[in-house]
């Protein structure tokens, strides 16, 4: 990275190729990159990968261990679990409500925070005051543990889970969209823009926008990871999808027991979390240095 | 005839918090008046600090004066729905006022969207002729900001004022941060317009060789009042005030540098405002008690306004 060279400002390259460019040079981005394609190809086309029905029970072989096991089962290279379901096949058609479920909490978030956000740096004065206290408020308590209530209060399902995680991911993105704003609400161009006629939401969608998108996007991406441990996390406390749902963090919650006897029904589904998580994690620190201004300089 | 752009005597101050309650209250601009013509280039100099800029806000109507009025042919700013269509700004530096997001063409577009009924086929065509009237090919229209050289860029901020046709333009320190060759050509290109088009300048500088070239009318602003005002000819040939002697003793000359080193360093020094002096006197050769106990009145010299008392 230390001789990443910046296209900025070459001749017929535009920002958005000049950012695939520069994250194309950083290699454990783009590998991050792959893993989740990878990922959600095969969300996608779970039916067709998987060779057996996540919710069938083969009650003949219980707990079978993984394909380098030599007591392992031909059919089932992942082994099955308590009640002889293939774990494969679960863990497949898991990532379909891990990925779906994070993309759709972190456009929850997003949409709803940037417009929070841009509201408080558009307006100022008592409005931004008070959206910014209760995003403090939001923030000062544990974002786990403000799940746990929201979903309490809502009524333990994934739905509500999604919905709470949302809610606690928002203060980020309220706050990152407020200082973005308020950034380039100083400069020439939104002024000039003024004096073109552009206001209020026009002025914020057309001209601000494509400027402040690229904090928006890193954040995106690393919520992504966010949103993806804590529902895995509320599905383990069993508050979020509920046991035949082969969600990941169900999966590891109805497999703990059984730790010591088949560690891998516990070990898989809590190794696909942390690819998950990590790939995306390792995508949004690429995007950050690619996308980030500053960086460019130095 | 009235004229094209007209300001009575208006004046801003600025409130700064200072502590936790206290509010201080500075006054930028003080009483200035002025009048522009039709296809006139009105040059208004100073330094940093002189309120050249915050004029510059008053007259697009970023802003509006404390006091005083502003008139664009003869109608009162306040009953001009128009305004911001017949007097457009060009601010000192295009990278930072022109989008990097955008494409010149998606520039160009936006004021004629917000402003304009047109059909895209009509805004295809204002938006090419505009960008041929300042040199630059319509394939150019897809590129962004940055794909240009300064020159360039200027230029793509001179068209996105012409856009929509306007009377005036007023041009912030526009030429400012070029360098002196494509300096030239932007000021060639802005005696062209007005020449072709009649479209009148409002143009800021603190670059007094730059007057001599394009302006027809000069105003010299010192601590936000006007020191004298009149035709470039005859203010820069012959000037009366003791402030536009320094400023036109200041300009570098090449092979001149003992010029420079006679440019007064004996008025280095803090600006002064009192309501009841001269804002120049801390530093003018020529200041007696009389400078510091009264605001010298605008006198009329041949045509031209002189706020000193040793002025004629």
């Amino acid at each position: 990275m230390k001789y990443m060279t910046s296209s900025a400002g070459v001749p017929g390259i535009t920002p958005w190729q000049d950012t695939w460019y520069k994250l194309s040079t950083n290699h454990i981005a783009v590998a991050g990159l792959l893993v989740l394609i990878i990922l959600i190809t095969g969300a996608v086309f779970a039916p067709l990968i998987v060779f057996h029905d996540p919710h069938e029970q083969y009650t003949d072989i219980l707990l079978a261990p993984p394909f380098w096991h030599e007591d392992s089962k031909p059919g089932f290279i992942l082994g099955t679990d308590d009640l002889g379901r293939d774990i494969f096949s679960r863990l497949v058609y898991g990532a379909r409500y891990s990925l779906f479920l994070g993309f759709v909490i972190v456009c929850l978030s997003l949409l709803v925070g940037v417009a929070v956000g841009a509201i408080a740096g558009m307006k100022r004065g008592v409005i931004e005051a008070v959206i910014l206290r209760m995003m403090d408020i939001m923030l000062a308590i544990p974002a786990i543990l403000f799940a746990i209530v929201i979903v309490a209060i809502l009524g333990a399902s994934l739905f509500n889970a999604a919905l709470a995680v949302s809610i606690v991911l928002l203060p980020h993105f309220v706050r990152i969209t407020r200082a973005a704003v308020i950034t380039e609400m100083s400069k020439d161009y939104v002024l000039a823009s003024k004096l073109d006629g552009s206001k209020g939401w026009l002025l914020f969608f057309r001209v601000l926008l494509p400027n402040i998108s690229a904090p928006l996007i890193v954040q995106s991406t690393l919520s992504f990871s966010n949103a993806i441990l804590d529902i895995a996390a509320l599905g383990f406390l069993g508050l979020g999808a509920q046991p035949p749902t082969p969600e990941w963090g169900a999966l590891l919650s109805a497999s703990r027991e059984f730790i010591e006897t088949a560690p891998w029904t516990v070990t898989l589904p809590g190794l696909a979390i942390l690819i998950t998580v990590l790939a995306s994690n390792l995508l949004g620190d690429g995007l950050r240095d690619a996308l980030d201004p500053r960086i460019d300089q130095s | 005839m009235s004229e094209l752009l007209e300001a009575r005597s208006i004046s801003k101050a600025y409130q700064i918090k200072s502590g936790l309650l206290g509010t201080a209250v500075t006054s930028v601009l003080h009483d200035i008046s002025f009048k522009l013509g039709s296809g006139q280039i009105l040059a208004v100099v100073g330094e940093s600090g002189s309120g050249k800029s915050t004029l510059a806000r008053q007259v697009v109507m970023l802003e509006q004066p404390d006091s005083g009025e502003m008139f664009l042919e003869g109608i009162p700013y306040a009953s001009c729905s128009d305004l911001h269509q017949r007097i457009r700004m060009i601010f000192q530096n295009p990278i930072a006022s022109l989008n990097p997001r955008k494409r010149v063409y998606q520039l160009l577009e936006e004021p004629l969207i917000n402003y304009k009924n047109l059909s895209r086929s009509e805004r295809d065509d204002i938006i090419y002729q505009t960008l041929e009237q300042v040199g630059l090919d319509r394939d150019q229209s897809q590129l962004y900001p940055h794909m240009f050289s300064g020159g360039q860029r200027q230029r793509v901020a001179i068209s996105r004022a012409l856009v929509l046709q306007p009377r005036v333009i007023v041009a912030d320190e526009a030429v400012s941060a070029l360098d002196v060759s494509v300096q030239a050509q932007i000021l060639n290109l802005m005696m062209d317009l007005r020449d072709e088009l009649g479209t009148s300048w409002f143009f800021i500088t603190h670059d007094i060789s730059v007057v001599n070239v394009i302006a027809d009318r000069v105003m010299v602003l010192y601590a936000g009042r006007v020191m004298e005002t009149g035709s470039v000819k005859q203010v820069l040939e012959t000037p009366a005030h003791p402030y536009t002697q320094k400023l036109l003793r200041s300009v570098p000359v090449a092979g001149n540098t003992r010029a420079l080193i006679n440019g007064d360093l004996s008025t280095a020094g803090d600006v002064i405002t009192s309501a009841s002096s001269c804002v120049y006197w801390n530093k003018c050769p020529l200041a007696d008690s009389r400078c510091v106990e009264s605001v010298p009145p605008m006198i009329n010299l041949d045509n031209r306004l002189v706020a000193c008392f040793k002025a004629g």
